[in-house]
């Protein structure tokens, strides 16, 4: 098990946008594939209050992530993370909503496709203002990590 | 009217070829656990490879998810909700069938009103 501020954690932290976050409910595994922030000594994940993912981790906080590194690492090693969430009102501080604007929308690629899309900006806004349960946010605390490769390890 | 991403899954079928991340998630005791999964779909529907001395899914409720794109207008993905039944072994490997219950599929790119 690797530790939460190993090199190898940060690494895939820092390289990775888009993670896959398994919860549960009482009788159910839930899986969702979700954009995060990495602020602090926190993951920062933007859902509405009412969400499936937000029900689940009220009641079972312990949750499982996996990360690809897609940025800059080679296909094929995967890390697989355990957090503690927690799930808050309203959106993140300031500072993690401009760190979100900088990595999701103000990045060279992202800014591109944000420009050539600019005419759906609305659409996006009006689909964001029907999330269940109004602006929330998750924070995950990483408890530990272990490194996988795709289709070999359990 | 609404606003949706989901499509119909023929529109994001190229992610059944080639996913560019692919998981499977199911209930392990009082914790859910998500494996990074090698995936192929038969006729839309989706067998995952596990080491054979992995977890024994037999009967059990699982989500085979798959997606692609890191950006707003590229988030493109689909899951997959059944239970799963033991089909194909290779040596050391063993192929999980997907007996579905709920298909979700998703193309941000195609956010419209509805």
């Amino acid at each position: 098990m690797l530790a939460p501020d190993s090199p190898i954690v940060r690494e895939f932290l820092r390289n990775s946008l888009v993670m896959h976050i398994a919860s549960r409910s009482a009788r159910a595994p839930f899986v969702t594939p979700i954009w995060f922030t990495p602020h602090g000594d926190t993951l920062w994940i933007t859902t509405g209050s009412g969400t499936r993912l937000a029900k689940n981790v009220e009641r079972h906080p312990e949750v499982v992530l996996l990360l690809w590194g897609e940025r800059h690492r080679s296909r094929g090693e995967v890390l697989r993370v355990r957090a503690r969430a927690t799930c808050h009102a309203g959106l993140p501080p300031w500072p993690v909503l401009v760190r979100i604007a900088l990595r999701f929308y103000l990045a060279p690629g992202a800014l591109a496709s944000e420009l050539r899309n600019a005419g759906r900006w609305g659409l996006r806004a009006r689909y964001y203002a029907e999330v269940k349960g109004g602006p929330g946010h998750i924070r995950l605390v990483v408890t530990g990590a272990e490194l996988m490769r795709t289709g070999s390890s359990t | 009217m609404s606003v949706t991403r989901d499509v119909e899954l023929g529109a994001v079928r190229d992610l059944l070829v080639r996913p560019t991340r692919a998981s499977i998630t199911f209930l392990d005791g009082d914790t859910v656990a998500i494996v990074p999964a090698r995936v192929r779909f038969v006729d839309d529907r989706p067998l995952v490879r596990l080491p054979a001395d992995g977890p024994d899914l037999s009967g059990r409720e699982v989500v085979v998810l798959t997606d692609d794109g890191p950006w707003w207008f590229h988030l493109r993905g689909a899951s997959f909700r059944g239970t799963a039944a033991r089909d194909e072994e290779e040596p050391g490997f063993v192929w999980w069938a997907i007996a579905l219950r709920r298909t979700l599929s998703w193309d941000y790119g195609a956010v419209r009103e509805v």
